[in-house]
């Protein structure tokens, strides 16, 4: 009690706060530095080292690096899946805009329910999710029923599963409700009297579309393509799930040195270039996310 | 001019039907997944006199599955903690000290959350083996409390910044310590979005599956588990089980909606 | 549309909101070059008016013509009009340059064209110089500028103001509405302007509209409206003003005796000729329109004049405010403002005093007090 009451005390109350300022700084800096920091420079070391009948010799060489760039085919699977994750961000971006929109003109109850119905897959397992949409896209599923209801196919195909096409379908349906977020918030974000200001200034509804409700939706809906790129490029559930044997992804690779071919140097040579690739698209997003009118 | 309006409808219309198909999409897989836990399906086509829910009962009969859903639970409770105290820290310091260090400092917390899972995975496995630190849950919980980091202390730095000044000004005005104001002002301010920060947190911990692989040596979670179910095929039994977690994940969002409350999530959304 | 005419014509304009009625049948012209101030406490509705007229809001009911062609549900883009918001709306991802091009922007107007147009525009607000800051970047005395001046490039015939001085310091207040009238008689535009401060709509304008609850209570230029309100409502809403109950006598055409609880006073109101004998008025006069006289002073310059004692004096400054109270009618207590004077005021609480005032002070509302 006594001591509650003199907080002005000098000296005492002080030094106090120098420790538990000491260890505040310790926590805050220190565990990012050791647990996050630390592991991704150990394994960028790894990446210089290699392995010789299942023990690693660290001795510090690029020939891993070289073993990808002089493999083809380490390097068609590189950039087939770096295009696959284009083309799920391009899709993903025009889908989830589309959405994004028409929930964002909604009113009441209705848009609550909906953007509700987009939160429920969003925090859904995602092997849960992968799982559901194999269930759909094999020669039975109901993929092929729908397009052969719909008159498209004679006859059951076999090209949504086990291979590209069905992981690019998947990661696109998997990954969708994390594009459409952040464009959603965006244009939520818009106030209503800067579009009644372009109409007033002599805007037609597509000229206020295309010069206000688009740039300033834009900061999100760069957030929503990166989460969309970064997380398919890496991914290898999906892949390992409804890719077969022709669905073979950069992921496969990275995971299959650590399990199967057990050669950790090498995978981690090729993450260290999945690394470089994400945190290219992480830095470029940010860049883009935030033009010089959002920052103060 | 109505020429205008009515492609403003046009417009409108394909929008809707855009967005009614991706919710079909979004849905039809997993309502037929758990119509399946119920029915049979013979030649691609539904029984629908084979109701039954004999595929729930051999679940309860799985003993692997109990020990996958009690780790499951002990790692997220394990990370929400580790997160919760770990956020609050950081987001109490970048707060005070706004500069080139604590931008970098937020980065760097970002990066487990942002990188593909794969490489923060990778890199906490050949950190761990390089100091000999053995697989299981312990290495779990850490790689979860990362990846659920940034997160977290988004939730509850975004809340701390949004509290007046005026108010911290004014609990000392009128005589309070330091740990007071923090005791009586700050904290019960701050609780609501630790609470949302800890929802949202355990749901991610619960789901996560890609650290986890690399991180679980011989034990199990329920993702992990399942992951194996799934690899040998489409049964009836995972169906169950995924109906079931389905189940549960639809609760936690809409206890996580219910609490945050429809000024969040309804109206005007802030993130 | 005709060329000359610029008349905004608004006929029986009502719009409701879920069985709300905030405005009922409103009534009103503006001329062309004239600017218009649109007064009311808030939820008034006078903001829906200008909502109603930018295009903003689809109105129930009535008629919006301009330059004698029919407006009422012409899109926003495609009306003759220009806004200036409350919060100025400027665009937070464009430049100011930007900003203020965008109305020719989307109309296509050619580049070359544009640039000087957009120089001219800003020279008119005396922003040359700001061209490529962001509006985030602005000052809030500049951002209300680059909104005039954007409003101001499709050279429109008319410019709806809402409440744009508002978030401005009392200073800066002071120095726009200066700026604000001269441009407009510089400019000849015609302005429409939404204000609930009344100061600000009497420097300004030429005619002031006085909306309460979704009516017109009274139009008319600013002197009209303060010394001949019509309704208690802008008697009271303009300032302080003593009202009394009465009920009117015809005397000469504009002069007529009203017999109040303080007897009877002559008052002389054109207004009066319109009114039959012994209706029930409320006379209204101005606090400063009364003075405190010796009790056997000159009658020929106070028509009327009554004894009573001084209840309470408050010194509010550059006036004092002396409460009188009649012993005919002690529930009406006087409001008196005269100047101050620096050392004892004059007259104490307690004091016997003469109150007069003229006839001309005295304004005859048609109506009386609920």
């Amino acid at each position: 009690m006594a001591a509650l009451s003199t907080t002005g005390r000098p000296g005492h109350p002080d030094r106090r706060r120098g420790w538990l300022h000491l260890f505040w700084l310790a926590t805050v800096y220190g565990i990012p530095a050791i647990l996050i920091v630390l592991p991704l420079l150990t394994f960028l070391m790894f990446g210089f080292w290699s392995v010789e009948e299942g023990r690693i010799l660290r001795d510090f060489s690029f020939d891993n690096y070289f073993a990808f760039a002089g493999n083809e085919s380490y390097t068609r699977v590189f950039t087939g899946t770096l295009f696959l994750a284009l083309r799920v961000m391009i899709i993903n971006v025009l889908l989830g805009f589309a959405v994004a929109y028409f929930l964002s003109r909604l009113e009441g109850r209705l848009k609550y329910a909906l953007v509700l119905g987009l939160i429920v897959p969003l925090l859904m397992s995602y092997i849960i999710k992968i799982y559901a949409i194999r269930g759909i896209l094999g020669t039975s599923g109901l993929l092929n029923k729908l397009l052969i209801f719909l008159g498209i196919l004679s006859q059951p195909s076999d090209l949504f599963l086990f291979n590209l096409t069905a992981v690019l379908i998947t990661l696109s349906l998997a990954l969708l409700p994390f594009t459409i977020l952040p464009i959603f918030i965006a244009l939520e974000k818009i106030p209503a009297n800067y579009l009644e200001a372009s109409a007033d200034l002599g805007a037609t509804p597509w000229q206020t579309f295309r010069r206000v409700t688009l740039p300033m939706a834009l900061p999100g809906t760069v957030v929503g393509g990166m989460f969309c790129f970064v997380l398919a490029v890496g991914d290898f559930l999906a892949p390992e799930l409804v890719g077969g044997t022709r669905g073979f992804t950069y992921g496969r690779l990275v995971f299959s040195q650590f399990g199967m071919a057990f050669n950790w140097p090498f995978g981690a040579a090729l993450s260290v270039i999945l690394l470089i690739v994400s945190l290219g698209v992480i830095v470029a997003a940010g860049r883009l996310g935030s033009p010089k009118w959002l920052r103060q | 001019m109505n020429a205008l309006r009515l492609g403003q409808h046009a417009a409108m219309a394909a929008l809707a039907i855009v967005t009614a198909m991706v919710f079909v999409a979004l849905y039809a897989p997993i309502f037929l997944v758990a119509l399946l836990s119920f029915f049979r399906l013979r030649r691609g086509e539904i029984q629908w006199d084979s109701f039954s829910l004999q595929w729930y009962g051999k679940l309860f009969s799985n003993e692997g599955l109990g020990q996958a859903l009690a780790n499951s639970l002990i790692v997220g409770f394990a990370s929400v903690l580790m997160a919760l105290v770990l956020a609050t820290l950081l987001a109490f310091y970048v707060n005070a000290r706004p500069g080139l260090r604590t931008t970098i400092l937020q980065f760097v917390i970002f990066l487990p959350f942002l990188l593909p899972p794969i490489i923060t995975g990778l890199s906490l496995l050949v950190f761990f083996s390089e100091w000999g630190v053995s697989r299981g849950l312990f290495t779990v919980s850490i790689g979860h409390t990362l990846f659920v980091l940034a997160l977290a202390y988004r939730t509850i730095l975004t809340r701390l910044q949004g509290l007046s000044r005026n108010l911290m000004e004014a609990s000392q005005d009128l005589g309070a310590t330091r740990w007071q104001t923090f005791r009586y002002i700050l904290l019960p301010n701050l609780k609501l979005a630790v609470v949302t920060a800890g929802l949202l947190a355990f749901a991610l911990s619960f789901d996560e599956t890609m650290i986890t692989l690399f991180l679980i040596g011989d034990t199990n979670t329920l993702p992990i588990r399942l992951f194996a179910m799934m690899r040998a095929g489409f049964t009836p039994e995972v169906n169950a089980l995924v109906t079931l977690i389905l189940v549960f994940s639809i609760l936690l969002t809409l206890v996580i909606a219910r609490y945050v409350g429809r000024g969040a999530i309804g109206g005007r959304f802030r993130l | 549309m005709a060329q000359g005419d610029g008349r905004l014509q608004i006929e029986r304009l009502s719009k409701n909101y879920g069985g709300v009625q905030v405005l009922d049948a409103v009534e009103l012209t503006v001329d062309d070059g004239e600017f218009l101030t649109i007064l009311g406490p808030s939820g008034s509705g006078k903001t829906t008016i200008l909502r109603l007229i930018g295009g903003f809001t689809e109105p129930s009911g009535g008629r919006i013509t301009f330059g004698g062609s029919d407006v009422t549900h012409m899109p926003i883009y495609r009306r003759p009009f220009n806004t200036v918001f409350q919060d100025y709306a400027l665009f937070p991802h464009m430049t100011v340059a930007q900003n203020v091009a965008y109305g020719l922007v989307v109309r296509g107007v050619p580049k070359a064209e544009i640039t000087p147009r957009v120089g001219e525009a800003l020279a008119v607000v005396s922003l040359e110089g700001f061209m490529d800051r962001y509006p985030t970047q602005l000052s809030g005395g500049q951002r209300q500028r680059v909104a005039l001046a954007r409003a101001l490039i499709c050279q429109p015939r008319l410019i709806l103001l809402d409440e744009p001085l508002a978030a401005l310091d009392a200073e800066l207040r002071r120095q726009m509405r200066a700026f604000l009238k001269s441009l407009q008689r510089q400019l000849r535009i015609t302005f429409v302007f939404v204000t609930h401060d009344q100061e600000e709509a009497i420097s300004m304008s030429d005619r002031i509209c006085v909306i309460n609850q979704g009516k017109i209570e009274q139009i008319g230029a600013p002197k009209e409206i303060y010394y001949r309100p019509a309704t208690p409502f802008v008697a009271t809403f303009f300032g302080d003003n003593n009202l009394l109950p009465g009920h009117l006598h015809h005397d000469r055409r504009d002069t007529a005796n009203v017999d109040t609880p303080f007897g009877k006073i002559v008052v002389r109101d054109p207004r009066v000729v319109d009114l039959p004998a012994n209706a029930a008025i409320t006379i209204a006069v101005r606090p400063e329109a009364l003075h405190i006289v010796a009790a056997s002073g000159d009658a020929a310059t106070h028509d009327n004049r009554f004894a009573g004692q001084v209840l309470s004096v408050e010194f509010v400054g550059a006036t004092s405010q002396i409460r009188v109270a009649a012993p005919a009618a002690p529930d009406h207590p006087l409001l008196l403002k005269v100047p101050s004077l620096a050392g004892e005021s004059a007259v104490r609480p307690g004091d016997q005093v003469t109150v007069a005032w003229r006839a001309q002070d005295c304004a005859v509302l048609p109506a009386t007090l609920v």
